[in-house]
Formats: C-alpha cells, structure tokens, sequence
C-alpha cells in the first residue's frame, strides 16, 4: 500500500482498526494520526460505530399472512380457478382432509393461465411481473408460475417443459389447469393436473399419455389442491358457494 | 450446482437476500421482486454456478435487480417533479425511539451502496473480496466506504443524542 495520505488515509486507518497492518505500518499511521488530529476523530469514530444485527423476524416468501379468500376476492379470475381447483377434491371426498394453505403461487399461475383470454391485469402489475418467469421445475415457491408459463408456451407452439404433451389445439383460453412440479427427476408423479374446462381435456390428455392416470388422479386430490385451499369452515363460508356462482358466470361466457 | 441443492438452499439463501435487499431499500414489495427475480437469474443459470458461490450469486443478482429498480424510480420522480433526482435525507427520529430505532435511521442516511456493505460485513460477515464481488467493486472501494459508512453512522447517531452505542 502506497504511503498514508490525505488520498488515501481511510484505507490505512480501516487496516489499523483491524489489526491488519503490520508493527511498523501501524507506527507510521500513529505518527501520521498525531498530526492529523479530524483523521484521529474519524478513527473513534470507526472503532465506536455499532455493528448491524441479523434480523431473524426477515422472511421471504413466508406463509401467507392473512387468510386465502382475502385474496381471492381480489383476483376474480382466481376465484374462479379456486372454485375449479376444488372440484377434483370434492369428488374426492377431499375436503375433510384440507389442511390450512401455506403458498399462493400455483394459484396465481392458474389465474393467468385462464385470464389468457384478457379478463386483464395490468402489465405493470405484480402478477404480470411474475408471468415472466419460467422454469421453476424445483422451487416448490415458484412452481406455479412454471406451470403457468408452460401452458404459455404450448399454446404458442413453444417446447413444452411439462413431461405430458398435450396438443396445443385442446388447450382453450380459459381451460382452469396448474401444475405442481416439485422435482426435476421427478417427472410425470410430480405433474398435477388440478382442475380443467371443459371438462374432457382431462380425458383427452390422458388418452395421448399412457400410465400417466394413476399419478394425475393422486396428484389432483392432493398436494396443490391441499396446499391452496384453506380449512373446510372457511372454505365453505367464504370460497365454496361464491365461487361456484362465478364459476357458472363463467361456463355461461364460455357457452355464448 | 444442482437442482436439489438449489431447491434445498434457496429458500435459506432468499431470507437473507430479503435481509440484504431491505437494507439498501425500505420497499418491501420492490425487494421482495429483486429477490424473486434473482432466484429466476439463479435457476437460469444454476447448472454453471458451483453451490458456494450460490448465496453470492444470488444476493449480487437481487442487488442489481433492486438497483435498476431504484434509478427506474429516481428517473420517473425526476420527470414527474421537474427537478433533479432527490437527495437521500433523513428525518430526525422521535427522540423517544430507542437505539435500535436510531440506528435505522442512521441507516437510511447512507447511499445504498455503503448500507449493502454494512449489511454484507456485519450480518453475513462476508470478506472485503466477497463483498466486491458481490457488488462489483475492488476491494479497496469496498474497505474505503466500509469506512465511511461507519463513520457516517456514528456521527450521525452522535448528532441524534447517542453518545455511547
């Protein structure tokens, strides 16, 4: 290091205060700090300045911190995904073994995916922002938007990254489906096919993907659906009969 | 890197870029996309990327991201008001506010730069090389405003009434 200057003097006394410098480097800063009394202060003040704290309370992507329905009313087209999202588990006997949710992203997915059609978010809006991230096959957090963006892409004639193949003629604007991939290696187990409309593209899909049923069937009642949806009171008061109603809004705008 | 380690560490490693990010800007929801868009750079390219250079990584992603955000916002202020980019103050704390509190304050008075650095050194005791690394700086810039954040920081505290830290 060159010798100690008014250039560089803040180099040399961080080095001092550290104890990183050798006996005789130290002796010179001493007698350089002796005639440089505004140095000598910032020195103190170096060695007084408290030290930061890790804040443990700092989380990211925490458990949701208020209930799901909140956000759902948000989100309409959510809403209308959620009440998709249930079918698969009411028909099988799902609901009583619902436990309390713990991530939202699939669910976003879903409500992109089916607000293809333009129900409209802004493009500067956080679900948007999101929209542009793809290829989260590992990162349970982001596993949604993985999905969403595979659909995307199938839809655009794109090489879809999910492990079933669906033609991208069967996939409708407003078809209800989000995947949960929670592995990389893990490939058709780990491929839930949620919810659908209308409701044969399931069929279809798996008509073209042999073996493929036992492990969508497992996969639908299962980990997304139980992980999105809050405890059977709540569900049945605040989600259940709203979203079916938007549901049917829905099927009716498909129909005309 | 591989798929499982990314998976099995990211969630620890996003804490503490949130913890990074939340020291060079107060907006949660502008961190929490830095973060997000990191862990997007991260995946891209984890194959490449060797595990112990994958918290770094990470965290000098989500600060690039932050950074772009913030002179994004700098330059629409600048536009809406006419004037020149805002200087950073800082307002007197209520001198009820315990030291922890002041220290914050203290904080917000420094550029990002020299609070990521002190966030970088005391809270992941990163070396100076991991630090400029992380912020792509030498490591003699990194010692320089270590130096005078810290200086800043208790002059500052000193002018809010805290003699002892």
């Amino acid at each position: 290091m060159n010798q100690i200057s008014a250039d560089n003097y803040e180099l040399w006394l961080l080095r001092y205060a550290e104890g990183d410098l050798a006996p005789e480097e130290r002796r010179a800063v001493e007698e350089w700090l002796a005639s440089h009394p505004e140095a000598a202060e910032e020195l103190a003040l170096y060695q007084e300045a408290p030290r930061l704290e890790r804040d443990e309370r700092v989380r990211y992507a925490a458990q949701p911190s208020q209930p799901l329905w909140p956000v759902v009313a948000r989100w309409s087209a959510a809403a209308a995904v959620i009440a998709a999202l249930m079918l698969p588990a009411l028909r099988m006997g799902g609901l009583a073994r619902l436990p309390q949710p713990t991530e939202e992203p699939a669910l976003m997915a879903a409500a992109m995916v089916a607000e293809e059609g333009g129900a409209g978010y802004s493009r500067n809006s956080r679900i948007s922002k999101i929209s542009r991230i793809s290829s989260y096959p590992s990162y349970s957090g982001l596993s949604g938007f993985s999905a969403a963006d595979s659909v995307f892409s199938k839809g655009e004639g794109g090489a879809p990254e999910a492990p079933v193949a669906a033609p991208a003629e069967v996939i409708p604007s407003t078809s209800l489906i989000a995947f949960d991939d929670s592995g990389v290696e893990d490939t058709l187990a780990s491929f839930s096919l949620i919810a659908f409309e209308p409701a044969d593209w399931g069929d279809r899909l798996l008509a073209a993907n042999d073996g493929a049923r036992e492990s969508l069937a497992q996969s639908a009642g299962g980990r997304l659906v139980s992980r999105l949806l809050p405890d059977s009171d709540q569900l049945a008061e605040h989600v259940v009969d709203p979203l079916r109603e938007r549901l049917s809004i829905m099927r009716n705008k498909l129909k005309q | 890197m591989t798929a499982k380690e990314y998976s099995h560490h990211t969630p620890r490693w996003a804490d503490d870029a949130l913890r990074f990010a939340l020291r060079c800007c107060p907006s949660r929801p502008d961190c929490e996309d830095a973060v997000q868009e990191a862990l997007a750079a991260l995946w891209q390219c984890h194959a490449s990327v060797s595990l112990d250079k994958g918290k770094s990584y990470l965290l000098s992603a989500a600060y690039r991201s932050l950074m772009a955000t913030l002179r994004h916002a700098k330059v629409e202020r600048k536009h809406a008001d006419g004037v020149g980019a805002s200087v950073a103050t800082v307002q007197q704390p209520d001198l009820r506010f315990d030291l922890r509190e002041a220290i914050e304050h203290s904080l917000q008075a420094l550029p990002e730069v020299q609070r990521a650095i002190l966030q970088l050194r005391d809270v992941e005791g990163y070396s100076y090389r991991e630090i400029g690394e992380t912020l792509a700086l030498s490591d003699s810039q990194v010692q320089v405003y270590l130096f005078r954040a810290r200086v800043s920081m208790r002059k500052q505290l000193k002018e809010l009434g805290y003699d002892e830290s």
